[in-house]
């Protein structure tokens, strides 16, 4: 459905648009921003904190399903073919495997151990949480696309479960990363859901509250 | 015993080193006033890893920013001691954020779009390296870096487009920069930290060098606070490249002409010779090897040898 077979998309309308940095483009041109409160200065750290963010969690996802070999083979595999009918599943994931290998060759990220990787999530979490401090959003009362965008990758990382739980635990040690993605769930998700948690359809996921019980 | 080893610069740019690492961490160490020998060289097989930049002390052989800045930082050679921790983290996101919007634009711009590559970058390396490294080192950057660009888009055929997007994230870059920066000094106040470094390895690469396609380097120039920047660090702590660079710009073309006679000339002599030579041995052009006889003389001996034939035939 969506232009280059891009996931997330939008479709309003006519338009399809794909992707966080177009989904936010096309929202402000409607005249909806979650930045106008921002000064320059503001925008420019949020910007700054966005690619940190693409540029780090992103790649150590990619790197975590597609090159650890023990996670590729447990969880990613079966997962990324699910959807296709042999032998679709094998061939397409096959083939996205090495188009993601090859990505973090150039990036300089397959040449990393998964411990740097690990250190590298770390050193984000790190600087995420000093930015952050005590606030309820990372500017201020209002959360902005900065929050949406850590919200997306800290939840992942925190309700995906993997053989080798290291970077939920790396997460958790940032409470108040924690606490904004519990906020964000508790006021934007639950409220679709009329505040129920399980079985019936969107609310079909593990909630962090429940999640906070595991053991470490 | 601290020795670093990076790329040589480029006096007629008054640029103090042409490679990006090189600058970060030539930068990093002028400014947190580390007693660091700065050796330049443009054979990378002579550096202790076989590679440049490399850092070399006690405790090994760095090639990475991160390890140089967390060495110096370990021995209390840090440019971060008056940021507060929000500022320190506040380096790492703009860190990322060069490395996102601003640093595929460069490499695009140096050693992937053609007329930049092949008349500016790949003719300075060229000339710069020795036998027989030029021939094959400079191809090896601009195959992975045209690898890395291919990469980056679905269609990476169509220039035009590439060109167009990094052209545009790079000058939202620079002018969220040039916002950020103000009318400050340096990014956080009085004194150069880190990502000082940092950008000043970016905007002096973008700026400085002349290359084919300008866009980035306007860009840069119209924005006062950016390269009043580059050139006061450059000034304060590269004082002998700036010089010799603000000598050289002035007469650009005189140093390339001397030479340029003279290998015309000799490739025409060389080129001369080539046909004469041919044309003789195909026997086009024919040259008499010493005096040609005197016709009397000629005639002489033809009539000795009739005299003689005619007497001892009867």
């Amino acid at each position: 459905m969506s232009k280059k077979g891009r996931i997330p998309f939008i479709k309003a309308g006519a338009f399809v648009v794909a992707e966080l940095d177009p989904i936010v483009a096309f929202v402000a041109n409607k005249g909806v921003t979650l930045t106008e409160g921002l000064d320059t200065t503001q925008k420019a750290d949020m910007r700054a904190y966005m690619s940190l963010v693409s540029n780090v969690l992103a790649n150590a996802e990619l790197y975590v399903s597609w090159v650890d070999r023990t996670t590729y083979e447990e969880v990613t595999m079966s997962r990324y073919g699910s959807v296709h009918p042999w032998p679709l599943n094998h061939i397409l994931t096959k083939q996205k495997r090495q188009q993601i290998h090859r990505r973090l060759k150039v990036l300089g990220w397959k040449q990393k151990s998964l411990e740097e990787v690990y250190n590298e999530v770390e050193h984000c979490c790190s600087a995420l949480s000093e930015r952050l401090d005590k606030q309820d959003f990372f500017f201020g009362k209002r959360p902005t696309e900065l929050d949406a965008l850590v919200f997306g990758h800290l939840f992942t990382l925190l309700t995906t479960p993997l053989p080798d739980n290291r970077l939920a635990t790396i997460v958790r040690s940032f409470s108040n990363l924690v606490k904004l993605c519990q906020v964000i769930e508790r006021d934007f998700f639950e409220r679709n859901n009329g505040g129920s948690s399980s079985g019936n359809g969107e609310g079909d996921y593990d909630k962090l509250e429940d999640l906070n019980q595991l053991p470490m | 015993m601290m020795e670093l080893h990076v790329w040589e610069g480029e006096a007629k740019y008054g640029l103090p080193s042409m490679d990006l690492k090189s600058l970060q961490m030539m930068a990093y160490v002028k400014f947190s006033g580390a007693p660091v020998t700065i050796i330049k060289s443009s054979n990378p097989f002579k550096s202790p890893t076989g590679k440049l930049p490399v850092f070399k002390c006690t405790e090994g052989a760095f090639s990475e920013f991160s390890e140089v800045t967390t060495f110096l930082r370990k021995q209390n050679f840090s440019c971060d001691y008056e940021l507060s921790a929000r500022q320190c983290s506040e380096v790492v996101a703009y860190e990322q954020l060069m490395l996102e919007k601003l640093y595929p634009a460069l490499i695009y711009l140096w050693w992937v779009e053609p007329k930049s590559y092949y008349e500016v970058t790949h003719k300075w390396f060229f000339s710069n390296m020795p036998f027989p490294h030029k021939f094959w080192y400079p191809r090896r950057y601009h195959q992975g870096y045209c690898d890395l660009i291919n990469s980056m888009f679905d269609d990476p055929d169509d220039s035009q487009l590439v060109e167009t997007e990094l052209h545009k994230q790079a000058q939202e870059c620079l002018t969220m920069l040039s916002n950020r920066l103000g009318d400050r000094e340096y990014f956080f106040g009085r004194t150069p930290s880190t990502i000082d470094a940092v950008i000043f390895s970016y905007l002096a690469l973008l700026l400085k060098v002349d290359l084919k396609v300008p866009v980035l380097q306007n860009h840069i120039k119209a924005c006062p606070n950016l390269s009043r920047f580059v050139s006061k660090a450059i000034q304060r702590f590269f004082p002998s490249e700036g010089l010799r660079g603000a000598g050289s710009r002035e007469s650009p073309g005189k140093d390339d002409m001397p030479h340029k006679g003279r290998n015309l000339l000799l490739s025409g002599l060389v080129a001369l010779s080539a046909m004469f030579g041919y044309a003789i041995a195909a026997g086009l052009v024919q040259v008499d090897m010493g005096e040609p006889p005197t016709e009397e003389e000629y005639d002489y001996e033809y009539d000795d040898y009739n005299n003689e034939e005619g007497s001892s035939g009867e």
